[in-house]
């Protein structure tokens, strides 16, 4: 399937690209942040990052959805 | 009788300039909170920053914050904003304005919706420091209390 991958602060930093498509075989949120890490060689671990789906927040074991719009978030700071 | 605010905003222009909150008539009790960007930040000197966000979902969240806020702590009214892009030292960066019955649940409710944006609204910080280099700042994550 296809979906869309947005990246925010440090890892859009670390990816080089605010956003991207790409074709996947992930069935979860979870599978397809791995395959990313493979792509992209992130440093952040897993444990510190949030994930969207469809702009809300979703879990790890969360199914993709085809055509989705996916967001992967490093701790946030604002205030 | 007139709807009252509950309302999360991002802005990109200076939250200074804006118009202040309108008062519920019944209130007897308004706490504003102001976040300024300070000069310094882990013994480094700054001398400004950006913030960044994720608008669809940040505008969300901040707005459930304020929802929350309001059934939480018994509010008349209540407005949070965030500023987003380039700012200077001594600028806002953030304004929360709690207007209650009395003062007691204003400076509670007004405390705990600054702490929920903190942690659960994705907004990112990158500070530019003296030397010439940047930083994203790196907070913590609250815990998930939406979605699958």
């Amino acid at each position: 399937m296809t979906v869309t991958v947005r990246y925010y602060a440090r890892l859009k930093e670390e990816a080089g690209v605010a956003q991207e498509s790409l074709e996947t075989s992930a069935g979860t949120i979870e599978a397809l942040w791995k395959e990313l890490v493979e792509r992209h060689s992130f440093t952040l671990d897993a444990s510190l990052i949030r994930a969207a789906q469809a702009d809300e927040f979703c879990t790890w074991k969360a199914p993709l959805v085809p055509g989705a719009l996916v967001v992967f978030m490093p701790p946030v700071a604002g205030g | 009788m007139r709807t009252m605010t509950v309302q999360f905003l991002l802005v990109e222009t200076r939250i200074e300039d804006l118009p202040k909150l309108e008062v519920p008539q019944a209130s007897g009790s308004v706490v504003v909170f102001w976040g300024r960007v300070r000069d310094h930040n882990d013994g480094r000197s700054v001398t400004g920053l950006e913030y960044t966000s994720y608008p669809e979902l940040a505008l969300k969240e901040g707005t459930r914050i304020v929802q929350e806020a309001v059934t939480r702590f018994g509010l008349d009214a209540v407005r949070a904003i965030h500023r987003v892009g380039t700012l200077a030292v001594g600028d806002a960066a953030v304004l929360v304005e709690v207007a209650s019955g009395h003062r007691g649940e204003g400076f509670e409710a007004c405390r705990w919706v600054i702490d929920e944006i903190k942690t659960r609204v994705p907004i990112w910080k990158c500070e530019h420091y003296t030397e010439g280099d940047r930083e994203w700042v790196m907070c913590h994550h609250g815990p998930i209390t939406t979605g699958s």
